[in-house]
């Protein structure tokens, strides 16, 4: 009476399979796609906003003006900013969510995979916008990534256009937040509870949470600066009985969770790579969801500490002090534990292991720099100098994107089924370590002798730590284009990588095959 | 997830199945609040201090966490019957109540399981009967699917 027809009849089915070509990744809803187009694109601004910060340091490779006008200088110091938050360091971690929480908590996709699509296709939109600037009668943004009124007024024609993008990058990032607090809370697989997430998806809820609370503040924020130019409002406007210094506190309300919007998706992907190879559990697994939690509340109440220098009240200044300092604890609590888990660990050193250990070791650094710059009173030595230069991109270089790197070196076996070329990773490793410390140590010694940040031109007392920083960068930069060659020679081939791909790993994601199929989980996982 | 009651009173045999869900609606609605109140104990100190251009964003942004939440949390709690009875095969679909109901002649319905070409998308289980056709099972595991094909068609063979 009833028959079934099983996978072999596929008459009926060609509607079924992806697009091919342009159309599948512009149409596509899955979650692996659209996590390869955010790194795709993560790696493209990657390059372009380091090719900035190359005009930067080829500029400063000297004293004098030998490359560059100041203007364009100023431009490119602003747009490398935005171009590297917004467009290389957040959507690298919003790619890892998308190709990675799901597999890791047993869901067969996002939650909401068009919105998903959408958040997605809005920031080469945003990015095309915001660099078309460039070429805009007046020329780019060039009052820095903080667009402090009433110097970011003077912007020239490009000043909606920029505002419109920053618009449409928050857009994108909270639709993404939106998708990744869904997905977590409702979809995860039976057995799947909150205390046996993965690490990186913990520290991936938590951000999201972070994001959805600070993006009205900053869209707010630049609205105001839009009414005040356009509209004849005086919400930053002295003259019209505004107040400028305001606007820093308001984005700094915002740009402070955003530090840590960029910093705890990486502590999640360490915590993963770091037991691996350490084949051992991870130590004070609750500990680090606490700590996680704790650096998130406490960013809402350091924002201050950015303008020590701006005449706040004694009460005020020493709150944001301690505030600040308060966070060196939960964060402690992480690296202790991450030392811990190598303690007395069977290790072993391939190139996502040794991009971790780089990042446990100089993070470090950035934090301890973080808290030097934490005491108020030396910090009015310290402020708008190249130690604050030095002391971030300690935290965001080999911080952030040191571990987005060894993310990919960790999960590219997984995610493209071969192995990527070790000894060109190892290679790329030492080139990197090296490149990153000449880059930005001797950053902290122009800074302490007060060489300010932000100058195209500098006094003759700063011209050799500038010329071995500069030598820095272009060895850094350079060293990229081998984690680029990796990447593709690995996505195009080579060996064949097992399932489970390292010894030690553990957790649902190594359970699929490698690469996993277009639909994971086809049966429910078994959480243990 | 599937559960099989049978011999209940309507019904020879009867599929409930449901989408695997991890939050339930309430306490959906206790993150959504719990963000609210954050986001707006965030905001309100700005908008008080003449600064109102954020709330709007606020607004709207929390606007949009409530959709997502709640489209989410309503497809996590669909839920579709299959009752087999002697001689009819009764489905109905809905979340608290039954949405939309069908009712097939039992002896022409076949079912229909259909893969997509190198697995780029998940099967489809599809009740066809006299030129209609009910999809069932749209949320489940593929095994589960696969294994509710099995079980229907088993279950269509015995005769009543």
């Amino acid at each position: 009476m009833s028959a079934a027809s099983h996978a072999t009849d596929h008459d009926h089915d060609h509607d079924h399979g992806p697009a091919q070509g342009l159309s599948r990744w512009l149409l596509t809803t899955n979650h692996k796609d659209i996590g390869t187009l955010y790194l795709l694109f993560s790696l493209t601004m990657f390059f372009i906003g380091g090719s900035m910060a190359l005009v930067i340091r080829a500029e400063l490779f000297q004293p004098g003006l030998q490359i560059v006008d100041p203007y364009f200088f100023n431009q490119m110091t602003t747009l490398h900013a935005l171009v590297m938050i917004f467009g290389a360091v957040m959507p690298a971690f919003v790619g890892l969510a998308n190709w990675l929480i799901p597999m890791m908590i047993g869901a067969p996709d996002m939650a909401l995979p068009r919105m998903n699509n959408w958040s997605f296709w809005i920031m080469p939109f945003a990015f095309t916008l915001l660099l078309s600037t460039l070429f805009m009668p007046g020329g780019g943004p060039a009052g820095g990534w903080t667009l402090y009124p009433p110097l970011v007024l003077q912007t020239g024609q490009a000043f909606p256009f920029v505002i419109l993008a920053i618009h449409m990058m928050g857009v994108s990032s909270i639709m993404g937040a939106i998708n990744i607090i869904a997905t977590i809370l409702n979809l995860r697989a039976p057995g799947m509870t909150l205390m046996k997430m993965p690490l990186f998806v913990w520290t991936w809820l938590i951000t999201a949470f972070l994001l959805i609370a600070v993006m009205p503040v900053l869209a707010g924020a630049v609205t105001m600066l839009l009414t005040d130019k356009f509209f004849g409002t005086s919400f930053f406007n002295a003259a019209g009985g505004g107040d400028p210094v305001m606007f820093q506190h308001i984005f700094w309300f915002f740009g402070h969770p955003e530090v840590y919007i960029m910093i705890l998706p990486a502590f999640g992907i360490i915590s993963q790579i770091i037991p691996t190879f350490a084949r051992k559990p991870l130590f004070g697994y609750a500990s680090m969801v606490y700590a996680t939690a704790s650096i998130a509340f406490l960013s809402f109440l350091v924002w201050a500490h950015h303008m020590f220098t701006v005449g706040m009240p004694l009460r005020g200044e020493l709150f944001f002090m301690y505030a600040t300092m308060l966070i060196a604890v939960p964060t402690g609590v992480k690296v202790f534990n991450w030392i811990s888990t190598m303690w007395h660990g069977a290790m072993t050193f391939e190139t996502p292991m040794l991009f971790s250990i780089a990042f446990v070791v100089l993070f470090t650094i950035g934090g301890f720099s973080g808290l030097m710059l934490a005491i108020a009173p030396a910090d009015f030595q310290y402020h708008d100098t190249y130690f604050v230069v030095a002391h971030f991109h300690y935290v965001l270089v080999p911080g952030a994107v040191f571990s987005i790197i060894a993310a990919a070196y960790y999960w590219l076996p997984k995610w493209t089924g071969h192995m990527y070329d070790e000894k060109l990773g190892q290679l790329h490793f030492w080139l990197s370590v090296i490149g990153v410390n000449v880059l930005f140590f001797p950053q902290h010694f122009l800074g302490l002798a007060g060489m300010p940040r932000r100058i195209p031109d500098y006094a003759l007392q700063f011209a050799e730590f500038n010329m071995v920083s500069t030598i820095g960068a272009f060895l850094f930069g350079f060293s990229q284009l081998l984690f680029a060659y990796n990447v593709i020679q690995t996505i195009r081939g080579g060996a064949k990588a097992t399932d489970q791909v390292w010894e030690g790993a553990h957790g649902l994601e190594w359970t699929l095959s490698s690469p996993p199929p277009y639909h994971t989980f086809t049966t429910a996982p078994e959480v243990k | 997830m599937i559960a099989i009651e049978s011999d209940t009173a309507a019904c020879q045999s009867c599929y409930v199945l449901r989408p695997n869900r991890s939050l339930s609606w309430r306490q959906n609605l206790g993150v959504f609040c719990g963000l609210s109140l954050v986001t707006l104990m965030l905001v309100f100190p700005l908008v008080a201090m003449g600064f109102w251009l954020v709330l709007p964003f606020a607004g709207l942004e929390l606007l949009a966490v409530g959709a997502g939440l709640y489209y989410v949390s309503c497809r996590c709690h669909e839920c579709e019957v299959i009752c087999v009875a002697t001689d009819s095969i009764q489905i109905e679909r809905g979340r608290r109540h039954s949405r939309q109901r069908w009712v097939l002649a039992r002896q022409w319905v076949r079912v229909v399981l259909t893969s997509c070409p190198r697995q780029w998308y998940p099967s489809r289980l599809h009740i066809r009967t006299q030129g209609r056709t009910v999809e069932v099972g749209r949320f489940l595991v593929e095994r589960e699917r696969r294994e509710l094909a099995q079980e229907l068609t088993r279950r269509l063979h015995i005769y009543p």
